[in-house]
């Protein structure tokens, strides 16, 4: 069970680094 | 002597940071070097077996490259560690590992932090030892590096060419930490460090009684664990065991290896921007910095622990509790000031023993995580203050901020503090959460202020992406290994993405000729403004902390 709770931990970190770097995309286009 | 012998291995670094820095640039740049009639094929042949294709990626396509590259391993070297009771290179029988540990161990590995919850001696099996700690201390340097080179390039102002993250991690590991791994490896065998399969050995003493002796391939781990900042040790005492770091000379080499390429970085910086002058700067920066904390370091351990002085032991070597005598005062403070300048983590001394102020200095390299720093990951965030200094030097005088030609706009400036609080945030907020919980509370083995000090040292280290322990602190439980494990992380990636964003966004920008008004940022003043800058964000950051903990603990002796 616990195996399944930290697999899915990583699994949600990597996801969200992913959308932080879309976010990070959305700042640098962004006009000044 | 202490101080000559501090003296000279810092001349041998900084002189080897030259030639490597200059290597460095030649394979970030695929220029010829005498390695590629061997290496080259080798490349080739993984290129082909992995289907890398060789075109150079955008920014965006360079950071998901890594994560995804990252994830694999995460998950792979996790299900190994659970599995690591089967029967395979484990002829000591060590069991699988613990869920929460596993979770720790894992992302400490990744991000190249290397914080160890456990002894890898009785932890660990030989497989678990070469397929994920070792693998991963390659995979974690080379990602670090393959990270800077793609900053540099971006700040270098290529657009949409900062490099291909697959061809970098396979070209850093080929050219550069495979073979200086070998040469580093064979050198600690020549020391009397072992590298073998063989099994613990059970000998008897000479009071008659039975020892075990634990053997392994520590001397193939030990070159990367210097080499790639890592600092993961092959036993739980780390450089400090007689096995992993032997002699006085193998002390003064381990303290060079662990901050070359550190060092090296920023002279590759030089040449891939065509300006030495502005990778002088940096390093001079980096230099002063490490020349304000070492003498307080070594001056607060020379003046020994007043508290034992007062019991009645002479403290005329200085405060030796927690330090080994072959390596001796300047040896052990060097060590811990590199280490924990470097992002490295080894350490050849217990931190927890380190005098308050002492131990203060090594918090404080950790907190403000600049000075040369780990594989790539101090550069970057050297550049990320030097950003932030044009951008209040340009206020002050009423200027557009410029760095490298490129104009600096709101939007960089709010990525960079960004990466500026993160780092703060998550050692400040999670010792808060620390102090509140009972499992927080639980760890600590040394109430009061060394209490406090033992753990926001715990997620300084793990922020920092460091990973040396103040040790005393009971931290092989879940509140811990699982905090630990989510700061780290979040330290390692967070900050990377935000950096290689920031270099691609100045990349897309138009070069603004240099004109006499320009801020020149390759000068003294410049380099002792971007040290007062990083003093004052740090101490602005992080005083409170560190008067609460070591420096109250100082007061108090």
């Amino acid at each position: 069970m616990l195996d399944i709770v930290f697999i899915v931990l990583l699994v949600v970190g990597f996801i969200g680094l992913k959308f932080f770097t879309d976010w990070c995309e959305g700042q640098i286009n962004r006009k000044q | 002597m202490e101080i000559l012998q501090i003296a000279i291995i810092f001349i041998v670094f900084a002189l080897l940071c030259i030639p490597i820095g200059k290597y460095l640039y030649k394979v970030s740049e695929h220029e010829k070097t005498f390695i590629d009639p061997v290496v080259d094929k080798i490349d080739n042949f993984i290129y082909k077996l992995s289907g890398i294709k060789k075109g150079a990626m955008t920014w965006k396509k360079y950071v998901l490259a890594l994560l995804s590259t990252n994830a694999i391993a995460a998950f792979i070297g996790y299900l190994i560690l659970r599995l690591q009771s089967i029967n395979v290179l484990n002829p000591n029988h060590i069991k699988g590992m613990e869920q929460g540990l596993t979770f720790n161990t894992i992302i400490s590995f990744l991000t190249n932090t290397n914080l160890q919850d456990y002894s890898g001696e009785s932890g660990l099996s030989y497989l678990s030892q070469m397929i994920v700690i070792t693998f991963m201390m390659f995979l974690a340097a080379s990602t670090g590096l393959a990270v800077a080179w793609a900053f540099m390039r971006a700040l270098a102002g290529r657009k949409n060419e900062i490099g291909n993250f697959y061809v970098d991690i396979v070209r850093i590991t080929t050219r550069i930490l495979i073979p200086a791994s070998i040469v580093l490896s064979i050198f600690f065998v020549a020391q009397g460090v072992p590298q073998t399969l063989a099994p613990t050995k059970t000998l008897t003493t000479i009071e008659g009684k039975l020892q075990d002796i634990p053997l392994g391939p520590v001397a193939s781990l030990e070159a990367i664990k210097l080499l790639g900042t890592n600092g993961g040790g092959f036993f739980g005492a780390n450089s400090s065991h007689p096995f992993e770091n032997p002699t006085p000379l193998t002390n003064a080499v381990e303290i060079i290896s662990l901050m070359i390429l550190a060092g090296s970085t920023v002279i590759c910086f030089g040449h891939m921007l065509k300006k030495k002058k502005q990778a002088i700067a940096i390093f001079a920066a980096m230099s002063i910095l490490f020349f304000i904390f070492l003498p307080i370091c070594y001056n607060s351990e020379k003046a020994g622990n007043p508290v034992i002085s007062r019991i009645g032991l002479s403290q005329a070597m200085g405060s030796m509790e927690g330090k080994e005598i072959r390596f001796g005062l300047g040896g052990s403070t060097l060590f811990t000031v590199a280490t924990t300048s470097t992002s490295c983590g080894a350490v050849n001394n217990m931190h927890d023993s380190l005098t308050p102020i002492g131990g203060a200095t090594a918090l404080m390299n950790m907190m403000l995580n600049v000075i040369f720093g780990g594989k790539g990951v101090g550069f970057m965030n050297m550049i990320m203050y030097a950003i932030l200094t044009v951008f209040i030097c340009g206020l002050m005088v009423g200027r557009t901020p410029e760095f490298l030609t490129k104009k600096i706009e709101g939007k960089e400036i709010k990525l960079v503090a960004f990466a500026i609080i993160i780092h703060p945030f998550l050692i400040l907020m999670f010792s808060a959460l620390a102090l509140v919980t009972k499992s927080g509370l639980a760890g600590i083995s040394n109430p009061g202020f060394h209490g406090l000090t033992q753990i926001i040292y715990q997620y300084t280290s793990c922020a920092a992406n460091n990973g040396s322990g103040f040790e005393g602190l009971g931290d092989n439980t879940m509140f811990w290994n699982v905090t630990g494990g989510i700061v780290m992380f979040l330290g390692r990636y967070l900050s990377m993405i935000i950096l290689i964003a920031v270099a691609a966004s100045l990349a897309s920008k138009k070069s603004i000729p240099e004109t006499s008004g320009t801020f020149k940022t390759d000068n003294t003043v410049f380099t002792i403004t971007l040290v007062f800058i990083v003093l004052i964000i740090g101490a602005l950051t992080f005083l409170p902390a560190v008067a609460l903990g070591p420096i109250a603990e100082h007061l108090t002796l």
